[in-house]
């Protein structure tokens, strides 16, 4: 048990937990045909079959159920806070898992030439209000609200001690929908975690049905159709949003520090903050002198390197590996699809970057609060 | 059915969820009304309901058997009887009377009514009559019919009078036939008024003595739901608007709904209920609407603590006593900390900490004796000395100053002690600095044993000089014994290690100073005999006072005190001063303000003995040597250690459980137990064997806290106190009231307390801690037979100061304590002389002159002439009254022997206030309980001629004037001159004849 116990310790801490996690993502979701390939032959395609719900649904109940004799665990797991976060993470998988499997069978009702299950031949092809929709609807709110009574009289609220203006809770949590955006600002500047990360997620979601006109698959599940597109979204929803809410909530402990599951929340607990700037790994480690006094001249190397990711790459990519998207889109939707994809991809590009090589900003301006 | 329609679901299968679901729907709905209506606190308002009409109907049958026997209430009970017969026979007379008022009544009314009307009409008529005057309408028409009016109404007014003067003459007739009745009834409701009131009481409470409506209203007004009205069983409460609850930078009134669960606490008669219906245990001084701390006016958890607010077991955060009532609170409440709240419940061995919110100027704190006794052992443990405590501000360090040490004692000692000094002194204050829990292994050891060498290399050092003078005499130590043990010594001093089972405020008055063993060990006889003929000379801030020895006694003292020694002490061996390890202290203090090249620099230009004083001047400034003793070099310095002024309203995430989190429960007091318990703890790591393992620290970083060896009875006292320090404002009216009396009461308190003054008088029942030993030492001078009669004892210790204010003189007091002198000529023990300044004096006079109640400033003073007829008849009554026969006149010695002598009455007039006098000679025992003196006889019941002939004509005069007499023997009193100081006189006798017990002991010869 104990073994157990240490094993999901390690396997929780970020690296390990996010690597493995990307690295088995795109056989979950293939984006292209190669990954679909390999999705096949690993069986993965197996998740999305009842059989599949029911084991991982009895897999993620059955480490609950034995987390819970953990003391630790259970703290963090049953805190009333958190009750709904766990019930959520079940949600989510159902979710996805409905989804997939619905757009999975309509792959396979395609290609045997029929129509996808969502299909209605006229005139059937309406939603009947009433009284059927209404009436479902209705019941479902009394159900709901037959539990939300259940639920608040079962779970009373959380109130915790006086607030105290002088003294912040340790961990200091958002609320825990923002938790994502949270584990965020270990890796970035507060301007660009709560700022500029968050206008692009809204405005990027915006601009996905003038990005994506692919007309297929519209109206029904598929994944056939729109691998790449759902493979991105997903890598977003999931990876990039949901799991580092469930890491913020589960794991993040005293002092922002990483906890496993099972281990205890020691408020002593210390890491050491060893981090340096982009511009000190070039003229202080490498070429061994001070840093300039010019911050223009300091920083020239992260502009450099943020230049050629932002300006260089893009038209290389239009040319090679994203030609495709370049000659669907044009140049003009291109050019916003490309610079959102990379600014996505630096987040993981940026926690790498900090694991591996404990670099703090590529460019850092403290002075006017400019770090990237 | 509309088959015709499309349908998408059954619609007869969505019915059917919709009736499921709407059953399941108001199923849950009633689940959260009986949630709801179910509260914890019900069951025992219930249950205490039933307690109380049980109570009710047993007061109500004693009420009754008391009535039964009540002769008032038997007559009063025949007089209703009579009047009621006496009624009843007019009975016809009555109704005829009614019937004519009735009809009076009527016709009342009507004219009444026609009266009304026409003054409406009248009063609206003189509207029009002003706007007609104003210019608004006929004013001449109007006038006219206001007169009209006005002439109606005053008609119908005396209509109204006659009949109203008709009726009050029948009913005023009725009244006197019926008088005899109501008088006789309001005479019997008077007598039985206890009983009608429990008979009212019962009906409110009991359904069984409701009416039939009130039943129906006493089940329907509880029903849920209209239960919001005005239910029976409700959450009962007491709002405080001038005293708050804390929530950090906020503060709302108090709201305490303890009462509802504890419903007997304010009701006398549940003494025995079991809880929480009991009784408060002392409703004299707290909760009753009468005691000093009403429960409407300061709530509960003003003095409990806990959450007031709640009203369930866990929520109001109770907490157990120990550990055994705290699995049973588990089993039968489940009960469990309120981990967010952090002032749970005082358990009761903390309660009195309650107390010194308000009362922390007291000292005892009346009633409070753990509170004391933590108040005492923080004076005498110095805590105020590292610990800022705004209450100890000002007093004297709690240790020795060691300015002139190498004077007393030897490093050789010095360095033992500072190890270890329980090992020499059991029952020392002085906590261990050393081999405790953080610094008992090895390595630690090695270098603890180097810095107790630089401390006390810095401290001989630093060492002024203090000639001691040679002995003149030749000492008797047999002598010195009985000095030390009859002088008073042993009011601040133990001889021996005595074995106390438990502490209290009582018995460490005798830990004032230090057990007077093994000074043999640590000093020689020339200290001890410059040091007890003047301690001042030596320390000029000891509490230690002059006894005015002579030179002949100090040396007997000294002789006798240096017989002991400590033997396992002195054969003991330090380890040597050790170079190498003493090198590692210096650079460690080199280090913290230099680079190491520059420490290197420097110890190699360092002799050892620079060394030893660098480190040792570091050291007392590291672990704080100076906050307790006077150190040269360190006059200036701050308390090391964190304040405490407000200590219990930390928070308890300030207190560091470091990795004892589990191991101690989560409250502030149970952390500060363990810190006193086991200051140095929170620094170690425990081990799966029970072992403990030291944190990774630098030895300088090293918790710094001594451990002062305290029992846990005297753990708890301190912790008591701590726990009484908070920041809480108590608003100005819910304060002991500041008036000169209760500041002058406060300041003497205290510096009767810090003189240790109790530890040989008694005062308001407390004190006199010194009379066991007064008894041991009468036990060696005339056996078992005086040393076990209490009396004697009492006789031979110190006198009692009740009724001091009242008692004596304030100038005389005053020259009193400047120069003691003699008063009882039996005594051995003395009053010492304190260095007190003027100002001292005044708050000990103010003290005793304000305590009982003595507001006068300046007096008339007595007098009386021996030639007035009031004296000479105060000669005669002493003289029969054998006065003489104890008391001296003058130079004139008692009759009897000197183990009864008492003061010398040429004092008297001097001494003592003329009405206390009258007072204390009508009946001494009052005033001091155990006295030997007799209440003087008077001849009040023998017959005047008698009086006339045995007692003489002055005698007679007052006679049967008992009081007259005892002013007689005032004046006779004031009227006597003679020799005041009788000292030598009794030196004299003493040495000569002794004390004239019947089993005298050769010793006696001494004396």
């Amino acid at each position: 048990m104990e073994a157990f116990k240490d094993l999901v310790n390690t396997f929780s801490s970020p690296t390990i937990l996010f690597t493995v996690t990307l690295a088995s993502f795109f056989f979950i979701f293939p984006p292209s045909d190669w990954f679909d390939k390999w999705h096949r032959r690993l069986g993965l395609y197996l998740l999305w079959t009842k059989k599949g719900f029911i084991i991982i649904t009895i897999g993620m109940l059955g480490f609950f159920i034995v987390g819970l004799g953990d003391a630790n665990f259970r703290s963090i797991v049953l805190k009333p806070d958190n009750v709904p976060i766990s019930g959520l993470i079940f949600l989510l998988f159902f979710f996805t898992w409905l989804s997939m499997r619905q757009a999975y069978r309509n792959d396979e009702r395609m290609e045997a030439g029929e129509k996808p299950d969502e299909y209605y031949e006229p005139p059937n092809d309406k939603a009947l209000v009433w009284p059927d929709l209404v009436y479902v609807e209705f019941i479902s709110l009394i159900l709901f609200s037959a539990f939300l009574m259940v639920w608040s009289v079962g779970l009373p609220a959380p109130i915790e001690e006086p607030a105290n203006p002088t003294e912040s809770p340790n961990p200091a949590k958002a609320p825990w929908y923002f938790l994502g955006l949270q584990e965020l600002l270990v890796y970035f500047d507060p301007w660009l975690a709560g700022v500029v990360f968050p206008s692009l997620i809204i405005v990027g979601l915006m601009a996905i049905p003038f990005l994506d006109r692919n007309p297929e698959g519209s109206g029904y599940y598929s994944y056939k159709n729109r691998k790449f597109a759902i493979a991105m979204f997903m890598f977003g929803w999931l990876i990039l949003w949901n799991m580092l809410i469930i890491v913020g909530t589960f794991l993040r402990g005293p002092n922002w520090n990483f906890f496993g599951p099972f281990e205890y929340w020691d408020i002593h607990k210390l890491e050491p903050l060893t981090n340096i700037n982009l511009s000190e790994f070039v003229f202080v480690k490498w070429l061994q002198t001070g840093l300039p006094d010019n911050i223009l001249i300091r920083e020239m190397w992260g502009f450099v390197v943020l230049g050629i990711y932002f300006v260089i790459l893009p038209p290389l990519l239009a040319k090679t590996l994203l030609k495709r998207f370049y000659d669907n889109l044009g140049s003009f939707r291109y050019a916003i699809f490309v610079v959102l994809l990379l600014t996505t991809i630096l987040l993981p590009i940026k926690m790498y970057l900090r694991w591996i090589f404990n670099l703090k900003y590529i460019i850092a301006i403290p002075e006017y609060f400019f770090n990237i | 059915m509309h088959q015709s329609q499309e349908r998408h679901y059954n619609i007869l299968k969505l019915n059917k969820w919709f009736a499921i679901s709407s059953l399941l729907f108001t199923f849950i709905w009633l689940l959260v009304f009986a949630n709801d209506f179910n509260r914890q606190w019900k069951p025992y308002q219930k249950t205490f309901r039933s307690l109380e009409i049980e109570q009710i109907r047993k007061d109500l049958e004693s009420a009754d058997k008391e009535l039964n026997v009540n002769e008032e209430f038997a007559f009063v009970s025949s007089e209703l009887k009579v009047a009621e017969n006496e009624l009843a026979s007019n009975e016809e007379k009555l109704n005829v009377f009614q019937v004519g008022i009735d009809t009076l009544d009527a016709e009342r009314y009507r004219r009444n009514q026609l009266y009304q009307f026409s003054k409406a009409l009248y009063d609206a008529q003189k509207y029009t009559v002003e706007q007609a005057i104003a210019g608004h309408g006929d004013e001449q028409a109007a006038k006219a019919k206001l007169f009209k009016l006005k002439t109606e109404t005053q008609v119908f007014k005396l209509d109204l009078e006659t009949i109203e003067a008709m009726l009050e003459k029948e009913e005023a007739s009725v009244k006197r036939i019926r008088s005899s009745v109501k008088a006789a009834k309001d005479n019997v409701g008077r007598v039985r008024r206890n009983k009608d009131l429990l008979e009212r009481r019962l009906k409110k409470t009991d359904p069984e003595a409701m009416s039939f409506a009130n039943k129906i209203s006493n089940i329907v007004r509880d029903l849920p739901v209209l239960d919001f009205i005005d239910p029976y069983y409700e959450v009962k409460q007491v709002v405080v608007n001038d005293l708050k609850d804390d929530l950090i930078y906020l503060d709302v009134p108090k709201v305490d709904r303890c009462m509802t669960c504890h419903m007997g606490i304010d009701k006398p008669g549940f003494e025995d209920a079991a809880q929480p219906y009991t009784t408060h245990p002392d409703l004299e001084k707290y909760v009753s609407p009468n005691s000093a701390h009403p429960m409407n006016k300061f709530g509960c958890t003003t003095c409990h603590m806990g959450r007031g607010r709640g009203t369930d077991f866990i929520s109001t955060v109770h907490y157990p006593d120990s550990e055994q009532q705290m699995k049973e609170w588990e089993d039968k409440y489940h009960w469990h900390k309120l981990h967010h709240w952090d002032q749970p419940m005082l358990p009761m061995k903390y309660i009195e900490a309650g107390c010194l919110k308000c009362h922390s100027g007291n000292m005892p704190v009346n009633g409070a004796e753990k509170l004391s006794l933590g108040m005492s052992i923080i004076e005498r443990g110095g805590c105020f000395g590292c610990h800022q405590m705004d209450r100890w501000d000002g007093n004297t360090k709690a240790g020795p100053a060691l300015t002139k040490i190498a004077s007393k004692t030897n490093k050789n000692w010095v360095v033992k002690w500072i190890n270890q000094p329980r090992s020499f002194r059991e029952e020392t204050w002085m906590p261990h600095f050393f081999g405790n829990t953080n610094n008992s292994d090895e390595a630690s050891v090695n270098r603890t044993n180097q810095e107790i060498h630089a401390i006390t290399a810095y401290l001989f050092d630093q060492s002024e000089e203090f000639k001691l003078s040679k002995r003149t005499v030749r000492g008797d130590a047999e002598n010195g014994r009985m000095l030390v043990q009859s002088l008073g010594c042993l009011g601040c001093h133990k001889l021996e290690a005595e074995q106390i089972e438990i502490t209290t405020a009582q018995s460490i008055t005798r830990e004032q100073g230090p057990a007077l063993t093994g000074l043999g060990s640590k000093t020689s006889a020339s200290w001890i005999y410059e040091w007890v003929r003047n301690p001042a000379a030596y320390h000029p801030e000891t509490k230690m006072p002059n006894l005015r020895i002579t030179k002949q006694e100090a040396s007997d003292i000294a002789s006798f005190l240096v017989q002991d020694t400590h033997d396992e002490f002195d054969s003991n061996t330090f380890p040597q001063v050790d170079e190498e390890e003493l090198n590692a202290v210096v650079v460690d203090f080199l280090g913290q303000n230099k680079r190491k090249s520059q420490v290197d620099e420097k110890l190699a230009t360092m002799t050892l003995d620079e060394k030893l004083h660098f480190a040792g001047e570091k050291l007392i400034g590291q672990y704080g040597c100076y906050s307790c003793h006077d150190i040269s070099g360190f006059e200036n310095r701050k308390p090391i250690g964190t304040s405490l002024n407000i200590e219990a309203s930390k928070l308890i995430t300030k207190l560091d459980f470091g990795y004892f989190h589990d191991d101690i429960p989560h409250t502030k007091f149970d952390w500060f137990f363990t810190k006193v318990k086991d200051p140095r703890l929170f620094d170690m790591i425990p081990q799966k064997d029970g072992s403990l393992d030291l944190k990774i620290k630098k030895p300088l970083d090293k918790l710094r806290m001594p451990d002062f060896g305290l029992s846990d009875n005297e753990i708890e006292a301190v912790v008591t106190v701590v726990m009484g320090l908070v920041k809480d404002e108590i608003a100005e009216a819910k304060r002991p009231v500041q008036d000169e009396r209760q500041m002058a009461i406060e300041a003497g308190e205290q510096l009767l307390h810090s003189n240790n003054c109790l530890g040989c008088h008694m005062l308001d029942g407390r004190g006199g801690a010194i009379q066991p030993t007064i008894g041991t030492w009468l036990g060696e001078l005339a056996g078992t037979s005086a040393s076990e009669d209490a009396s004697v004892v009492q006789n031979f210790s110190p006198p009692m100061l009740d009724t001091e204010g009242k008692k004596v003189q304030p100038e005389w007091l005053l020259e009193f304590i400047k120069d003691p002198s003699m008063i009882r000529p039996h005594l051995q023990v003395r009053m010492p002389t304190f260095n007190f300044t003027d100002e001292e004096i005044n708050i000990l006079i103010r003290y005793f002159q304000l305590k009982d109640e003595q507001t006068l400033v300046y007096e008339k003073p007595h007098s009386a002439s021996k030639a007035s007829s009031l004296s000479k008849a105060g000669s005669v009554i002493q003289d029969l009254g054998a006065c003489n026969n104890c008391h001296f006149y003058g130079s004139t010695k008692p009759k009897q022997s000197a183990q009864t002598w008492a003061p010398n009455l040429t004092l008297t007039k001097e001494r003592l206030r003329p009405d206390w006098v009258v007072d204390w000679l009508r009946d001494p025992q009052a005033i001091m309980p155990g006295t030997k003196m007799p209440a003087p006889y008077l001849p009040v019941d023998e017959p005047i001629e008698d009086v006339r002939s045995a007692w003489g004509k002055d005698v007679a005069k007052l006679h049967p004037n008992g009081e007259t007499m005892l002013m007689a023997l005032r004046d006779y009193l004031w009227s006597l001159d003679g020799r005041k100081d009788v000292s030598s006189i009794v030196k004299k006798h003493l040495k000569e004849e002794g004390y004239g017990f019947i089993e005298e002991d050769e010793e006696d010869e001494d004396w």
